[in-house]
């Protein structure tokens, strides 16, 4: 794509991103009829055909797949997350050409390319509930969300609609329901596991996971040209079949039939263009990754999806006369209160019940236990909780113990194990805090002249507290449904790993307090969304990209309307 | 379990101890790669279905040994293999299998070092290969997963289509 002209370089809207919220504002806004550009600073990657390894099996990969000294030590940051493997390992960012500096341990998970992480991310679709968006008053910390569920409601569905959600209608009030595809099935000792916490009766539930999975066919997943899901458990590949909802597959697409798309990649935006004489944003600076240029794009609203951290940076980086600290930093709150989930807590046992039964099949799924403490009321010393993924799977013999022959025999035809394996992992809500920020390095810059970010994140006492009742919660529920072997890890990892990072310019009432109004603009400067992470005020416990998009979906649609009522 | 477990856990400790002073061994070479070639042979023979051998494993378990393990780890399994090599370097299979047997209890660290991670390294490499159990996995397309099958009394896994499942049926397990 050439831009010689300044015609040529104009647009209705620009979107800074183009992952999981900026697919979705593009989406929105160009089938609003705005001419819409997406500046992606990462590499083009077009569904389905440059997923290079979607069809490999492990022999066809270096080391059968598994990760070499030297494939880690060239990524250290990167290759502390699970997912960064030798066949996915081209949907993360190299650490060593994007640096950044961590005042205290910080592990950013990044992917830079089109589609961002959208084609990596664990699909988990959950809407946040009132005891979500009512925490910070409530619980007295942040500021007050200036929305409510049922302010979001109607556009949780609108995306659900279009992405797929595989998940079941549980009629709990702390994960409501959604439009859902037919749920995955759980497994016989999840049942059990489900009825021994409903017959507690306190609050505390096991659910089918909702994931942006294609669970059955409809007419409108084929238009989108997307198909269902055939369950091979290789999704962060990227998904030829589309089954999995990501920017790439779907909402990208989408836009570009409208006509009203441009999609540039490879374009590090550097700031935004504040006109101090006109009083808004007038367009974005962007650098060439490739030639190092510099080129300018003007719009009439700009939407930031960056991804949380990237967002912060960009707003840091635009400075003018009317705003020195940063745009719409009037309260001097940017790049504060940056907060993430915690995902230390894990816990492992055995079930030896209904050895009689087991599996078929993969599920790309599992179960969810949604929060239970302080939920109604505070119940414990520490501010708000966690929820728990849970699975209980029936495995095939990990290690065959014999040798020769009857071992070749042993791995041609498979025995199960004598027991289920149960597993479970904690997602907790962590406190945004003034003092977990980030900032400019005022002498670094990357290979494009952009300052690095640094990153002062930590966790807190409460964090430790949840971490500790999180294992003592769930070895009773454990102990109660008579599992075995029950082992309790701390996983101590730094945060970011949890790639949930969240906060630092957050939606509030006040202007004195936030950073952006309840439309997701900025109080200070209104023709500027922001709509991925950043803008959250609190963390919740449920996956937040559902949110996410909800959020651009709505304020897409709001900054259209706006447009053209002439307030923009 | 968890004593044994514990007790494993501290010889490893200090096996990883010695190992830092100790000088390095030579690097693979070609008798060490042949004998690597009868470890899978003997472990996973050629009967109806390919063996090692056949499926070339001992070159994907050399190169993995090579770069995915830590000098400290491949210097140990590199002392070990020589320790089996020199003692059964002779077409003495039966000797061979029974020693791999017995590594696993009684044998110096760097020998039962050697074994465990052969026969680990074998296994996994045997499922990846591309007639493995991997290769039988990526042709599952559209195996919609059904999370209660019976096992048959023979313990035999049982057929997937045979045997739907009460949650599949819509019944209530209590």
């Amino acid at each position: 794509m050439t831009q010689d002209t300044m015609a040529e370089r104009t647009f209705d809207a620009i979107v800074v991103g183009s992952g999981i919220s900026g697919g979705w504002s593009a989406k929105e806004l160009c089938e609003r009829g705005l001419r819409t550009l997406v500046l992606e600073r990462g590499r083009a990657v077009e569904h389905p055909i440059d997923y290079p390894t979607a069809q490999l099996g492990p022999w066809e990969l270096p080391h059968a797949g598994r990760r070499s000294l030297a494939f880690q030590e060239a990524n250290p940051i990167a290759s502390r997350c699970w997912a960064y493997q030798p066949d996915t390992a081209h949907f993360f960012a190299p650490d060593d050409e994007h640096p950044y500096v961590q005042e205290k341990p910080f592990d950013w998970i990044r992917g830079y390319q089109v589609g961002g992480r959208s084609l990596t991310w664990s699909r988990h679709a959950h809407r946040w509930s009132n005891a979500d968006f009512e925490g910070p008053a409530r619980d007295g910390f942040a500021v007050d969300w200036p929305i409510r569920y049922d302010d979001l409601a109607p556009w949780y569905a609108h995306v659900e609609r279009f992405i797929g959600v595989s998940g079941n209608a549980d009629g709990l009030d702390i994960l409501p329901d959604g439009e859902f595809l037919r749920p995955h099935d759980m497994t016989v000792v999840e049942r059990r596991f489900r009825s021994l916490l409903e017959s507690r009766g306190d609050g505390r539930h096991l659910v089918m996971s909702r994931r942006a999975a294609l669970t059955e066919p409809t007419p409108f997943f084929t238009e989108q040209g997307r198909g269902v899901c055939s369950n091979r458990g290789v999704c962060e590949r990227g998904c030829p079949t589309g089954s999995y909802f990501s920017s790439n597959s779907s909402t990208l697409p989408w836009a570009e039939r409208t006509g009203n798309l441009s999609l540039r990649p490879n374009s590090v935006v550097h700031s935004l263009v504040y006109d101090d004489a006109a009083g808004r944003v007038t367009g974005v600076r962007v650098i060439d990754a490739h030639t190092h240029t510099e080129i300018e794009y003007h719009a009439r609203v700009v939407f930031l999806n960056a991804s949380a951290l990237n967002t912060n940076l960009i707003l840091l980086n635009s400075t003018s006369r009317r705003f020195e600290h940063g745009l719409g930093n009037d309260s001097g709150l940017l790049g504060t209160h940056v907060a993430f989930h915690s995902y230390r807590g894990t816990i492992s046992a055995r079930s030896e019940h209904d050895l009689d039964r087991r599996t078929s099949g993969h599920r790309p799924n599992d179960c969810y236990i949604p929060r239970f403490r302080n939920v109604d009321r505070q119940e414990t010393d520490f501010l708000r909780g966690y929820a728990s993924s849970f699975s209980a799977t029936r495995n095939t013999v990990a290690w065959p113990s014999g040798l020769g022959v009857d071992l070749k025999r042993e791995l041609d035809n498979p025995g199960l194990e004598p027991f289920w394996t149960i597993y479970g992992q904690m997602v907790a809500e962590t406190i945004p805090k003034p003092e977990n920020r980030v900032s400019l390095d005022p002498v670094r810059t990357d290979a494009w002249g952009v300052p690095l970010l640094r990153v002062n994140v930590a966790y807190d006492d409460n964090d430790e507290k949840i971490v500790a009742d999180f294992h003592e919660q769930m070895s009773t529920m454990y102990r109660d449904a008579g599992f075995t072997d029950i082992e309790c890890v701390d996983s101590r990892q730094a945060p970011g790993l949890d790639v949930h990072e969240m906060g630092g310019v957050r939606m509030g009432r006040d202007p004195d307090t936030s950073v952006l109004n309840a439309w997701n603009q900025l109080h200070a400067c209104p023709n500027v969304f922001v709509t991925d992470g950043a803008c959250m005020t609190s963390t919740g416990t449920a996956a937040p990209s559902l949110t996410y998009m909800a959020f651009a979906a709505r304020a897409a649609n709001r900054a259209v309307d706006e447009l053209r009522a002439g307030n923009l | 379990m968890r004593a044994r477990s514990a007790a494993l856990d501290i010889l490893s400790k200090l096996h990883r101890v010695r190992l830092r002073t100790m000088p390095r061994p030579r690097p693979f070479g070609a008798d060490d790669f042949a004998f690597i070639d009868r470890v899978g042979e003997v472990l996973l023979p050629r009967t109806e279905t390919p063996g090692a051998a056949d499926l070339g494993l001992s070159r994907v378990v050399a190169e993995t040994i090579t770069a995915c393990f830590g000098p400290e780890e491949t210097d140990s399994y590199i002392r070990g293999l020589r320790i089996m090599r020199r003692r059964f370097g002779r077409r003495d299979d039966a000797g061979l299998l029974a020693a791999l047997r017995s590594s696993r209890t009684s044998a110096s660290l760097d020998r039962r070092h050697f074994a465990a991670l052969s026969r680990q390294l074998f296994i996994e490499s045997y499922r990846r290969c591309a007639t493995g159990p991997a290769a039988e996995q990526s042709d599952l397309g559209a195996a919609w997963f059904v999370g209660s099958v019976p096992v048959r009394p023979n313990g035999d896994r049982g057929s997937e289509t045979a045997d739907a499942s009460p949650v599949a049926r819509g019944e209530e397990i209590q």
